[in-house]
């Protein structure tokens, strides 16, 4: 009876009309959340539709938002590779040692690959996985070689699929500028840390009694969807106060609001940036609660641009313990460092067109030096870092906070990323592309020979 | 306002070492300023007062021939003068040709024929109807009244004595035709700059275009100003000159350097005219001059830099001029004999052997300069690609070829069939071929793989669409495949050659620095443009399955039309195999620049739309929810997928070129989209009517 229940089950998710219908919602995710980038940036709109559970309302033409009700794409794509393993792995399989071979051939690739470089990924999962499907071929019932291809390609867009969910889940994206010259510590040659384009951190910084610091951090993620109503609160034992977070804007401005306000000032929220969401400046009321009666003590605005930190003194049992609370992108340090030597940006002749940008580097680490080239399509990749040619700012005069007039130097700035599942989606594409050829090149094959047939009829 | 003085707008972003030197110059000029140049030639009169027209000998074949191999460095390469003349003529007239009254007779010139008329006959091509205004109310917003266009268009007739007396609400105006509204131009063009682009309306965007197009012929005009003019010596510096009363601009560039030195330095802070010597007065006015015939700082850059320059920059006279000043103000020999040899034409014009020798001298030194730069090595194939022109031809033979394959569909088992069809492949065969020459051509000239810029998609497209039509023919040999071919053939190089008029801008650019790369253009955009390919292919082989059925061609045919069927199934599998390889070769790729693999930027989702759309219609087929009409159904609907990818989501961003362009794609887009709709319109209603005849007759 139960088994009988579950192979009902197994057949629905497995079934054609599902993943028919997962792709037709995927398209339309796809090409509504393609329109709505005309009014909304890129990572707004990739939130809303791409690592959403639910969509309720899209908006792709000028006059408002429409409601709707689909699946979000986080849904979508999970369900997606259970129909795809359901029914394009497991339903098409003859024999246990065909089966198994195919998984070897799979886990083979996503394991070693990942070890090679780029071309050589592509090149080698190719014929791997040829090899693998001759071998295969042997062992396979009436050597069914179309849907061998099946197989092989489903699981080429499982490890593809696989990418993308690990990619979501472990890896961190920023950005690290480095000046050609040190100018008033504001402009630096050599970075071992890269901070976020989207993430901003409370950070509490207390001051230790023997000096040195100790960060308690408020994580972005607690209080980025806290509309203009709602708070958060924090707690932790090695606090002597909770937190609450309220008034949270993605973006905002500090302004004066001599009646009322916080020290008289206010922030006024503005619309996110409709194209970059990272030059949003988030701000929010940050406010100390006494533990357990939960009386608010102090408070204060925090902002992204503020120059300073809010320095608050707390006398807990005869002691005071000092704490710098400050709003700032999300920073992630780096096993080794980088340090620009030169920046060269070359324009074609005669024009403001760039034919190439790339930065000399050299990569410090455990006391050794390597000089390194990035540049655009080429970029350096380290202990599972990589660091990309992004943009870079021209040199100009600026006045620094303490007020000197300076001639900034020129200034590369790359994107980091980490990203375990870097190499999986050449892997996947080796997969698919051998997969596929069997299956097109066999029916391929196929069509030749019934015209032929025909022909001599 | 002279026309040659047409200010430039967005100057900004071109800070060049040559600035120092124009400030320098300015001060001259300043101090100069109570002087008038007797050398140069004024440009023409433009009133637009009915006189006899002003003549200018015809240039001979072998001039033009030497002219349009000339190596010129725009858009930030070197080309030859005939792309240039070409793209620019296009610019302004909206096709790569003018035409022109001369002795009451209508002629049709060529692209550099216009552009040598421009900078050595400048008074006879200020009345060449060149500018395209495609609404006269851009004529009205900048003051050029209905009044003022009848008498501008009287004039030109009265003088030309042919063509028309009226213009339309969509024609050409000449130079001098437009002149009087030169200052009402300037002005609205000053406006609608300050409006973003975004905001600007119609009318705007036009009045910008035509002013960007003036100032680009002033430009032209002014370029060659030295071969026309000489440089009166004053009295006291006849000695330096060899007691001539008049040089030629390269003689006084030869003096550059003592010219200056001749000017105190406070002089060129201050215009302190009273208390220099005769002699310096003189060395100002001398450098005025200079400066006047020099041509201004975007003149055409003509000159390649000499040995041991370390700026990849062509220099213009001006740039050569302003640069040496900025200095030490030698300006280098080589440079001064290419000046001598534009003088040397310019002195010749009216005696044709004699301009054929001069031009013929200047091409052979611009040429070997060039050459000694390492940078003319693919001009000579690319004059050749500009004079074959491949992509027309291969259009023209594709209609030719289109025309037979009907006639051999018409008179497919009649005796005709055995001419007609022979001729279709000859000529179908011979579009393809041409085109195929083309791109290779285009990729020897660029150093790059066959697509790397839209235009390019097209003609790729158009290609592999062909050749695999060949293949499908002599596999199936059903005479339907080669019709195909033909229609691939006719529309995509209309397209091709639609889209760059609309465009007006060199085919073959310099690259974005993220796209300067041959192995991804090689792999990801080959891959996704055959994608691209085979998906539109498949939706017309569908239309052929769907019309065939609902029209009731061939109802007999069964096995016929399950090889249609199955032939729509098959493209569309390779269609998938190659959108899929190349759009994650695509993330790919992006993951190497940006780090990131997938970003849902509209590109990006265009072609997982084409994807997903194909993986729909095979899973639909493979459940057996569709048969082959179903499926040549979602083929065609995929053909509006695949045009949205290719075209449509270009229309998202901003600051597009122009409305022209975003209208006129969108136009195309929407009647794409309109005879898809159509055509699934009329095969569900002949679906679902037939079924009910199936029913009630069965």
């Amino acid at each position: 009876m139960i088994a009988r229940l579950l192979e009902r089950v197994l057949r629905v998710l497995g079934s054609f009309a599902l993943c028919i219908g997962l792709l037709a919602v995927l398209f339309l995710l796809t090409g509504f959340g393609t329109l709505e980038q005309r009014y909304a940036s890129i990572y707004d709109v990739q939130r809303k539709y791409f690592e959403s559970l639910f969509l309720t309302e899209i908006q792709i033409t000028a006059g408002g938002p429409i409601p709707v009700l689909l699946p979000g794409g986080y849904v979508v794509l999970t369900a997606l590779a259970i129909n795809l393993l359901i029914g394009g792995v497991v339903r098409v399989r003859k024999s246990a040692p065909a089966l198994a071979l195919a998984a070897a051939t799979v886990t083979l690739l996503v394991l070693v690959l990942p070890r090679l470089d780029a071309v050589g990924l592509f090149v080698v999962g190719g014929l791997v996985t040829a090899l693998l499907l001759v071998l295969t071929g042997w062992v396979w019932p009436r050597r069914d070689w179309a849907r061998l291809g099946v197989l092989v390609t489903h699981g080429g867009i499982l490890v593809l699929l696989a990418a993308g969910l690990v990619e979501f889940h472990f890896s961190t994206k920023g950005t690290l500028a480095l000046a050609e010259q040190e100018v008033g510590g504001v402009y630096q040659r050599a970075g071992d840390e890269f901070q976020a384009y989207y993430e901003w951190d409370v950070i509490l910084a207390e001051h230790l009694e023997g000096g040195g610091v100790r960060e308690h951090i408020l994580p972005f993620e607690r209080f980025e969807d806290l509309g203009p109503g709602q708070s958060a609160r924090f707690e932790s034992a090695a606090l002597p106060f909770d937190v609450r977070v309220s008034g949270f804007a993605r973006n905002c401005l500090v302004v004066q609001e001599p009646s009322g306000g916080v020290d008289g000032l206010a922030l006024r929220r503005l619309d996110p940036d409709r194209e970059k969401a990272e030059v949003n400046t988030p701000g929010m009321l940050l406010t100390l609660i006494e533990k357990g009666a939960g009386a608010p003590t102090q408070r204060a605005l925090l902002h992204a641009e503020q120059a300073y930190p809010w320095r608050v003194e707390v006398a807990t049992g005869g002691s005071r313990r000092t704490f710098d609370a400050d709003l700032r992108r999300r920073r992630w340090a780096v096993p080794f460092t980088l340090k620009l030597d030169d920046f060269t940006a070359a324009y074609y002749p005669g024009t403001n067109r760039p034919k190439e940008f790339s930065s000399r580097v050299t990569k410090l680490e455990d006391g050794s030096t390597e000089p390194v080239l990035i540049s655009m399509n080429q970029p350096l990749r380290h202990k599972g870092y990589t660091f990309f040619q992004s943009s870079f700012e021209p040199p100009r005069r600026v006045e620094l906070p303490d007020g000197r007039v300076v001639n900034t130097p020129w200034v590369s700035i790359f994107s980091v990323v980490r990203n375990p599942a870097d190499a999986w989606p050449l892997t996947a594409c080796g997969i698919i592309l051998v997969g596929l050829s069997v299956m097109m090149l066999r029916k391929l094959g196929g069509y030749v020979r019934a015209e032929a047939r025909r022909r001599a009829a | 306002m002279s026309p040659r003085t047409l200010p430039r707008l967005e100057d900004g972003a071109r800070a060049r070492p040559s600035r120092i030197a124009l400030l320098a110059l300015l001060c001259v000029l300043a101090l100069g300023s109570a002087w008038t140049p007797v050398g140069a030639s004024e440009p023409a009169d433009p009133a637009p007062a009915a006189t006899s027209a002003p003549r200018r000998p015809r240039w001979s074949e072998e001039s033009r021939a030497l002219a349009e191999a000339i190596p010129i460095q725009a858009g930030g390469r070197v080309k030859p003068l005939i792309t240039y003349a070409g793209y620019t003529l296009l610019a302004l007239n909206g096709r790569k040709s003018l035409k022109v009254v001369e002795d009451g007779e209508e002629l049709s010139l060529t692209p550099t024929e216009w552009l040598l008329d421009v900078l050595f006959f400048p008074d006879v091509a200020a009345h060449y109807r060149v500018f395209l205004v495609t609404d006269d109310a851009t004529l009205d917003a900048i003051g050029f009244t209905r009044e003022m266009r009848e008498k501008a268009a009287k004039a030109d007739y009265e003088r030309e004595g042919a063509g028309h007396a009226t213009r339309k609400k969509r024609d050409r105006w000449s130079f001098a035709d437009l002149s009087p509204a030169f200052r009402g131009l300037d002005e609205q063009a000053r406006v609608a700059s300050r409006v973003a682009s975004r905001e600007r309306s119609r009318t705007q965007q036009a009045v910008l275009e035509l002013y960007q197009n003036v100032a680009l012929y002033s430009q032209l005009e002014g370029s060659m100003l030295l071969a026309r003019g000489r440089l009166e010596v004053p009295e006291a510096l006849r000695s330096r000159f060899s007691g001539a009363a008049q040089v030629p601009f390269s003689a006084v560039a030869g003096e550059l350097e003592e010219l200056l030195a001749t000017l105190p330095a406070h002089a060129l802070g201050h215009g302190e005219q009273a208390s220099l010597s005769p002699e310096q007065q003189a060395a100002g006015r001398m450098l005025y001059d200079l400066q006047q015939l020099s041509g201004g700082e975007e003149g055409l850059a003509l000159l390649p830099p000499p040995p041991g320059a370390t700026d990849g920059t062509w220099h213009n006279p001006y740039r050569l001029v302003a640069g040496a000043a900025a200095h030490d103000g030698s300006v280098p020999p080589e440079s001064l004999a290419l000046l001598g040899g534009f003088e040397r034409v310019g002195d010749a014009l009216g005696k044709p052997a004699a301009t054929l020798d001069a031009l013929r001298a200047l091409h052979d030194a611009l040429v070997a300069a060039a050459q000694a730069r390492g940078e003319y090595r693919k001009v000579p194939l690319e004059v050749t690609y500009q004079r074959l022109d491949p992509v027309r031809w291969s259009w023209v033979l594709s209609m030719v070829g289109l025309a037979f394959a009907l006639l051999g569909l018409l008179s497919l088992r009649g005796g005709f069939g055995r001419v007609f069809r022979p001729l279709a492949w000859l000529m179908t065969g011979s579009a393809a071929a041409m085109l195929v020459t083309g791109i290779v051509m285009r990729c020897i000239i660029r150093d790059r793989p066959p697509v790397s810029t839209l235009y390019e998609t097209v003609l790729f497209i158009s290609a592999t669409g062909m050749l695999a039509c060949f293949v499908m023919e002599a596999l199936s040999r059903r005479w339907l495949a080669l019709p195909v071919a033909a229609v691939i053939g006719t529309l995509g190089l209309q397209l091709a050659q639609w889209f760059e008029g609309l465009n007006k801008q060199d085919t073959m650019p310099t690259l974005e620095a993220v796209l300067d790369t041959n192995f991804w253009l090689s792999t990801h955009v080959t891959t996704v443009t055959f994608g691209y390919a085979a998906g539109l292919l498949a939706a017309i082989v569908g239309q052929v399955y769907v019309l065939g059925r609902v029209l009731g061609i061939g109802k007999q045919a069964h096995e016929t039309y399950a090889a249609i069927g199955r032939t729509v199934y098959g493209v569309v599998c390779f269609g998938l195999l190659l959108s899929i390889v190349g759009t994650i070769l695509g993330g790919i790729w992006a993951n190497d620049s940006w780090g990131r693999f997938w970003g849902w930027d509209p590109k990006e989702n265009g072609a997982l739309m084409i994807v997903l759309w194909e993986l729909i219609a095979l899973h639909a087929r493979l459940g057996g929810y569709v048969g082959p009409f179903g499926f040549s159904m979602l083929a065609i609907a995929g053909g509006a997928v695949v045009s949205w990818s290719w075209w449509g989501v270009n229309q998202l961003g901003v600051g597009l070129h122009s409305y022209g362009f975003t209208e006129g794609i969108q136009t195309m887009l929407n009647s794409i989209y309109g005879w898809i709709g159509a055509v699934l319109a009329l095969g569900l209603g002949w679906r679902l009517l037939s079924g009910r005849k199936r029913a009630g007759g069965g």
